[in-house]
């Protein structure tokens, strides 16, 4: 076929380790035609990630590869490397997970540019390469790309290096455009311009892409053809369509089940494991007492929390103010779960972490059960601190390596004083609650998966029987499937032992399933607050409006009627002239 | 699928399969136990004297051979190490002892507040003053009054000087780890300050205080040779490599290549265990590569 970009064919890679070799990828076969835009789907170790650096030929060098990958025709693997650098950044470029540590922070964005475009086009002068990096720049969404263009990746934020990364990805016209995660570390409205861009631009060029990711939302909207990976084989591969509506195999099924839907209001409907868990605790909370009627566990009265900017290292002089917090004021009753939900740099961490300072505010109250934390003496905080717990969201950063489960877990228990023979139990009891085995406490923190260490993390915040415990963005470092799983467990814990929780979350699909009531935070004001159906069917404020019509859908019908109506042609129109 | 090795078997394999560990190990071992058995079975004491045959090459009484005041400079190189190696691998304990106290406590301070600020400065500013005091002259100053007290005082005279370095990359290393979540956490529950040091921060940079301490004891060997060369270190009634390398005659080679064969054979392997301890724990060096 004349039109095929790029075939993979039988292709395997593996690493040697300690122990043995590990395969990365196995036997692994697709082609991509001219202007077809492929997904390739699946979790963390399922070796994604791996076959695109094989098709760019970046593999480490201890790597063993088989197989065979022709682009355009000539087999990359028979290709030096002087070779292959004629084909990076001309035929196939590549855009990265990371923009802050894709782009070299010592050298101008606009230059970063100018220099891919004059690598492959020795011809051009520096002045016209500069010129196009501008256009490019321009072509991207990048606002005064011309003074942008001076400035380094540090001047930038998130989403605008990832512009410069499809700018500098799309400099040459490459036949194939492959994108590694492009969104994940970007907040959810830059996600959604991003992708559309990505798309836009692959248009444009009438490229072949290729994207990585976990998050079956973005592919619904991007893809032609979807590639689903599980454990470094291939699952399945099919039309879009054909994927997200008759899936044929098991584990594609569980993928989609796995993922919250913020389109659907009954939880029912949804196949999601988290929203049908949910359902349940719906109506167990139905039988409690009306929310007025239960107590106060936390409440939270015009907070404020802002950082002074200095400058100047002998003598400090305030030159500004940071206001992380800005004056929130919010309850949460027994048994209830609120969600914090907003963007990075939103203050919604400043505020958990004020609450779980539990000392006096810098302005406003805090009142825990009632109780003023400004009031507290020494030995009532110590009190306290068995009855708001935390639960982080890196679980692996949260556990320390160097000690056992049981240690862990008997940790905060000590701190309270319990006896022996009780932590004993109580450990036992813990890891069964959050699914766990007692078999397991002698284990160390690196022999669990990432799912089942966020079990220990909540196992640990449950130990002295919390009143509240403060959750941390506790999925979003956790595979789909398996944050169904944690989610699930979270909201039967709910209904079972009458916790209530304060659900910190970027993520509003997650949040649908397990709150009862939302608090939207932007640039440290809550600026809506509200019960979770009322603010997804009715959101008052503009800024919640935009956050809900930014979550991908994944469902290509509607992904697609969602993304015609905020894409933004005009940034591409010009495009191609300029050359 | 074999199971994964657990830490301490991937260590000790990852170690062994250097060979600078293996030779490093093996002659250091070999010169401990030369150290310990050699004065005991060896006919001459360090300061017996045999005048009729000072300044005599090796022969099969006097192993080493005679330096001008008729000393036996294999029983002096012997009783040396012994003293160079108990000085040595104390000074290393010491000094990491006394660093592991100043960086933790500064490193965990540093971020609580205030006065955990002030605290931090003045230690900071502490281990700075100890850098740019002129550290051999102040040695030189004060090892003689202690060493008529006892020549251990040269143990605490030498880690006076020499913990700052490791102190202020501990004080980095604590910073970075006193961010971490599980370090928040016990925060969080209520853990005693003094307590969280000890359970969570100690154990995770235990790996470079290791190998911080066996190349340390090196560097202290070579400090206390080099001050009892010069005058100001180990003195009579004790004898250290040093002292030995300081009867040295230009032109009778055999009064100080042994001596300094034997404590460059000392330095040398204790910097290979060291090296290979440094490739064995660091998940990213060589070693860990197939």
């Amino acid at each position: 076929m004349t039109d095929t970009v790029l075939t993979v064919n039988d292709l395997s890679v593996s690493f040697p380790s300690e122990t043995n070799t590990v395969h990365a990828v196995q036997n692994l076969s697709y082609e991509v035609r001219k202007g077809e835009a492929l997904a390739i789907v699946g979790e963390s170790g399922s070796g994604k990630s791996v076959s695109s650096l094989a098709v760019m030929g970046l593999l480490p060098v201890n790597a063993s590869v088989s197989g065979r990958i022709d682009l355009l025709g000539r087999n990359m693997f028979e290709l030096n490397d002087r070779q292959l650098s004629t084909l990076r950044g001309n035929t196939v470029s590549m855009v990265f997970q990371d923009p802050l540590s894709a782009l070299t922070p010592v050298y101008e964005v606009g230059r970063q540019i100018s220099e891919v475009v004059r690598i492959h086009h020795p011809e051009v002068s520096q002045a016209k390469a500069d010129a196009r990096s501008v256009e490019l720049l321009d072509s991207v969404g990048i606002p005064d790309p011309s003074r942008r263009a001076k400035q380094y990746p540090h001047e930038y934020s998130g989403g605008m290096r990832q512009r410069a990364m499809i700018a500098m990805a799309i400099a040459n016209e490459p036949e194939l455009i492959i994108a590694d995660e492009p969104t994940t570390a970007l907040d959810v409205t830059i996600q959604a311009q991003v992708m559309d861009l990505l798309k836009s631009a692959q248009e444009m060029l009438g490229a072949a892409t290729v994207l990585i990711t976990h998050d079956m939302g973005v592919v619904a909207g991007f893809a032609d053809r979807v590639l689903v990976m599980k454990e470094s084989r291939m699952v399945e591969e099919g039309d879009v369509e054909e994927i997200f509506y008759r899936p044929r195999e098991k584990y594609t099924r569980d993928l989609l089940a796995a993922v919250p839907r913020i389109d659907l209001d009954d939880p029912s409907e949804s196949k999601s494991i988290a929203g049908s868990a949910m359902a349940k605790v719906a109506e167990v909370s139905e039988t409690l007492l009306p929310r007025e009627k239960r107590p106060v566990v936390l409440e939270v009265t015009d907070l404020e929390r802002i950082f002074p900017i200095t400058k100047g290292a002998l003598i400090r002089k305030k030159i500004g103010e940071q206001r992380a917090v800005d004056g929130i004021s919010f309850d949460i009753r027994e048994g209830e779960c609120l969600a914090l939900v907003g963007e990075s740099g939103s203050g919604k961490t400043t505020t958990l972490l004020e609450i779980m300072q539990l000392r006096k505010p810098q302005k406003g109250t805090i009142r825990i059960n009632g109780k003023d934390t400004s009031s507290l003496t020494r030995a009532d905080r110590a009190t306290m601190r068995s009855d708001v717990t935390v639960v982080f969201q890196d679980p692996m950063a949260a556990l320390d390596p160097r000690m056992p489960i049981s240690d862990i877990l008997k940790e905060p228990m000590q701190v309270q004083g319990y006896s022996k023979e009780r932590m004993n139990e109580r450990v036992d009891w813990l890891l069964t609650t959050v699914g766990l085995t007692p078999e397991h406490a002698s284990r160390y923190p690196a022999q669990f998966s990432g799912g089942q260490r966020q079990r220990v993390g909540v196992a640990r915040a449950l130990a002295c029987e919390p009143k509240l415990i403060v959750l941390d963005e506790p999925t979003s470092a956790l595979d789909v499937t398996v944050q169904a799983g944690v989610l699930k467990m979270l909201a039967d814990l709910r209904s079972r032992l009458g916790v209530s929780f304060l659900f910190v979350s970027h993520d509003l699909s997650v949040v649908r399933h397990i709150s009862d009531r939302i608090a939207v935070m932007k640039s440290g004001k809550l600026v809506e607050i509200g019960d979770t159906a009322n603010v997804f069917d009715d959101p008052r404020h503009a800024y919640s409006r935009e956050l809900l019509a930014a979550v991908p859908i994944p469902d290509p019908a509607k992904a697609r009627a969602h993304r015609s109506t905020t894409i933004d042609a005009e940034a591409f129109s010009g495009f191609g002239e300029s050359r | 699928m074999p199971a994964p090795l657990g830490r301490t078997a991937l260590i000790r394999r990852r170690f062994f399969r250097s060979s600078g560990a293996w030779i490093g190990l093996t002659t250091f071992v070999l010169l401990i136990l030369v150290a310990i058995f050699a004065p005991m079975i060896y006919q001459y004491g360090p300061f017996e004297r045999d005048l009729a045959n000072s300044l005599t090459g090796p022969t099969q009484y006097h192993w080493f051979g005679v330096n001008e005041n008729g000393l036996d400079i294999f029983a002096r190189t012997m009783q040396g190490l012994r003293i160079s190696l108990v000085i040595g691998i104390g000074t290393a304990i010491l000094t990491s002892l006394l660093a592991v106290l100043v960086g933790t406590v500064a490193g965990y301070v540093s971020s609580k507040g205030k006065w955990g600020a002030i605290a931090d400065g003045f230690l900071v500013n502490l281990t700075n003053l100890f850098l740019v005091v002129p550290a051999l002259l102040l040695m030189m100053l004060f090892s003689p009054a202690l060493q008529q007290a006892s020549w251990l005082w040269m143990i605490p005279l030498l880690s006076l000087f020499a913990w700052m370095l490791t102190a202020r990359v501990l004080r980095a290393m604590t910073q970075q780890l006193v961010r971490t979540e599980y370090v928040e956490a016990a925060k969080f529950m209520g853990v005693n300050p003094v307590v969280n040091i000890l359970r969570h921060i100690i154990p995770n940079i235990a790996s470079w205080i290791i190998i911080d301490t066996t190349l340390g004891v090196s560097a202290a060997i070579l400090g206390e040779t080099g001050l009892s060369f010069i005058g100001f270190g180990i003195q009579y009634p004790q004898v250290s490599l040093g002292t030995v390398l300081q009867d040295y005659n230009i032109s009778a080679p055999y009064t100080w290549i042994p001596p300094a064969m034997v404590l460059a054979a000392l330095v040398i392997s204790i910097n290979m265990m060291g090296e290979a301890l440094r490739d064995a724990l660091d998940p990213t060096s060589d070693s860990s590569r197939l």
